[in-house]
């Protein structure tokens, strides 16, 4: 990872589940919230595991935490628009699920809106389907709760 | 490695996050996902969390009742979203359904909750055989919870001229009543009898109910009204009812300390002989349209300075600008349904009826768009739809 003012030394070292280990500033680290307690403690030769974090995920996080704008509410939600645009429903959820793991300022934020409106209008078995949700209802249950908020079903987008 | 499906689930956390973003309809979809979906959804915790974001950022919709001898009333979406392919849903209520003999009054929609008053009468005259003849009652349309508003008396309720429901979640988790009750002197009967009814001063006593223990107010609040005043006709904005008085100061019940104030009339403009348009009220926001003829097309929107002193013109709107239907008719009758404040400026919305049209204009660029077409708008309240369910607490 490309270093900026500090020096190497102060840097930390967190490793992905896919064995990739990345260098970034303890700036850029301390807005992790989960890795925040290791962060005092370690030095230059300390590695931080990220059980749940692939390299795919950490660099996109890296790149938003590097990225956003400081400023301006407007170029922020411009900055935010441009980082989600290509991301695939899998990539997002894998995504969010990352950015949960390690409690990223602002990122759960941007993560859950935007998985909120992919699966907005979407139907139950779409939702299912992405989260890998097991319908334990049985049909008669599944059929009651479906009567209660009828209207709710209505308008159901395409998968 | 864990398949990341299972990690989305595990977190709960992550899941009611998803779901605090999405509007009523969709979560109420989810609800049917799985037992711990709907486990989820159910809680309190989350429906309260819920209620909180959507105080702030819920599409905004209109109710819309229309026939007064049953509970069914049209909700109509005036949010621009693709997904919504119609904008109007009719709900239904099995213990309200069609009666000649029912009469509803909507009186208050608030942060989700609707306040209506049913009577049951036969040619005019209360049914003593209905136990339930003449009832105040607050519900969730989403829930469909009802609640009947308990009064201290059994003949407490009779001499009620008006009734307040104040509930703003993102103040205070309980709500209150306010009741504004008749107090009939020898002077009100004497008037009454020469037809002069419009010279004395009409005089109420105020009580107020709090969820938090309760109970209504022990003492009675009175309240000597102009002559002028109707005091049904308040509208519930921030902690407070107002009252607008044509041509003087108008009045209003701070809710909190218990004290009626006035509060001064918009000085800054000629608005003598004006007739009012729209008094309402939008996420803590209280407007005032005044027109100099009803099918004036000009006109400002004032909103009520946040300390109550006075008036500011918030938006000026010339309905010739957006073409269509009013360009083409010249004169034309139309009726302002709602001022829509949203968290974005750039949302906020004007909502009129004309021509069997509702059409929702656009405060900040001013584009319209027709919302749908609609017969008839009755009584029309500005509403979002919400899991709430202070019933509870």
């Amino acid at each position: 990872m490309a270093e900026k003012a500090s020096p190497s030394s102060n840097s930390i070292s967190l490793k992905t589940v896919d064995g990739k280990i990345f260098k970034v500033s303890p700036a850029i680290a301390n807005q992790m919230l989960t890795i925040q307690p290791l962060i005092k403690d370690s030095d230059s030769s300390t590695i931080i595991s990220l059980p749940d974090v692939a390299a795919f995920h950490l660099t996109k996080i890296i790149e938003y935490l590097e990225g956003k704008p400081a400023a301006a509410p407007s170029a922020v939600d411009a900055f935010e628009a441009q980082f989600v645009k290509d991301l695939s429903p899998e990539e997002l959820k894998g995504l969010l699920i990352a950015v949960g793991y390690l409690k990223v300022n602002g990122l759960v934020d941007l993560m859950a809106n935007t998985v909120a409106k992919l699966i907005e209008n979407k139907s139950v078995e779409y939702v299912r389907k992405f989260f890998g949700v097991v319908n334990d209802f049985t049909p008669a249950e599944e059929a009651k709760c479906r009567q209660e908020h009828a209207w709710a079903f209505d308008g159901v987008d395409e998968d | 490695m864990q398949s990341s499906r299972d990690a989305v689930l595990e977190n709960t956390n992550l899941v009611s996050e998803i779901l605090l973003r999405l509007p009523v309809k969709y979560v109420l979809r989810c609800k049917c996902l799985s037992k711990e979906w709907f486990k989820t959804i159910s809680t309190p915790e989350f429906r309260n969390s819920h209620t909180l974001r959507m105080c702030q950022n819920s599409p905004p919709s209109l109710l819309i009742h229309t026939c007064r001898h049953t509970l069914q009333f049209q909700i109509v979406y005036l949010s621009n979203t693709d997904e919504n392919p119609s904008p109007i849903r009719t709900c239904e209520f099995d213990n309200y359904l069609f009666n000649p003999n029912l009469f509803i009054n909507i009186m208050q929609s608030s942060n989700g909750f609707i306040l209506f008053k049913a009577t049951y009468c036969i040619l005019g005259i209360r049914v003593p055989c209905y136990s339930n003849q003449h009832q105040y009652n607050f519900f969730n349309p989403i829930t469909r919870k009802f609640s009947f508003v308990g009064f201290p008396r059994e003949n407490f309720k009779d001499k009620i001229v008006a009734l307040y429901f104040a509930f703003e979640p993102l103040r205070s988790p309980y709500f209150k009543f306010v009741s504004f009750r008749r107090v009939i002197d020898v002077n009100w009967r004497w008037d009454n009898l020469t037809g002069n009814q419009s010279s004395s001063p009409k005089k109420f006593n105020v009580n107020l109910f709090s969820s938090e223990t309760s109970s209504w107010s022990e003492e009675d609040i009175l309240f000597i009204a102009p002559p002028n005043i109707h005091v049904d006709s308040g509208v519930y904005c921030n902690g407070a009812i107002y009252w607008y008085i044509s041509g003087g100061d108008s009045i209003y019940f701070d809710v909190g300390r218990k004290c009626f104030n006035t509060l001064p009339y918009p000085t800054f403009i000629d608005y003598n002989n004006m007739l009012v348009k729209y008094f309402g009220e939008s996420k803590g926001n209280l407007h005032l349209i005044l027109v100099s003829n009803d099918e004036s097309v000009e006109f400002d929107i004032l909103e009520l300075k946040k300390d109550i002193s006075g008036w500011v013109v918030r938006y000026h709107v010339d309905l010739n600008l957006i073409g269509g239907t009013f360009s083409q008719h010249g004169n034309l009758k139309y009726s302002v349904l709602c001022v829509v404040r949203q968290a974005k400026e750039e949302d906020s919305m004007l909502v009129l009826f004309v021509d069997s049209k509702i059409l929702s204009y656009n405060l900040k660029n001013h584009t319209s768009r027709i919302v749908c077409g609609i017969d008839d708008v009755g009584q029309s309240f500005q509403y979002f739809e919400t899991l709430s369910n202070i019933l509870d607490f």
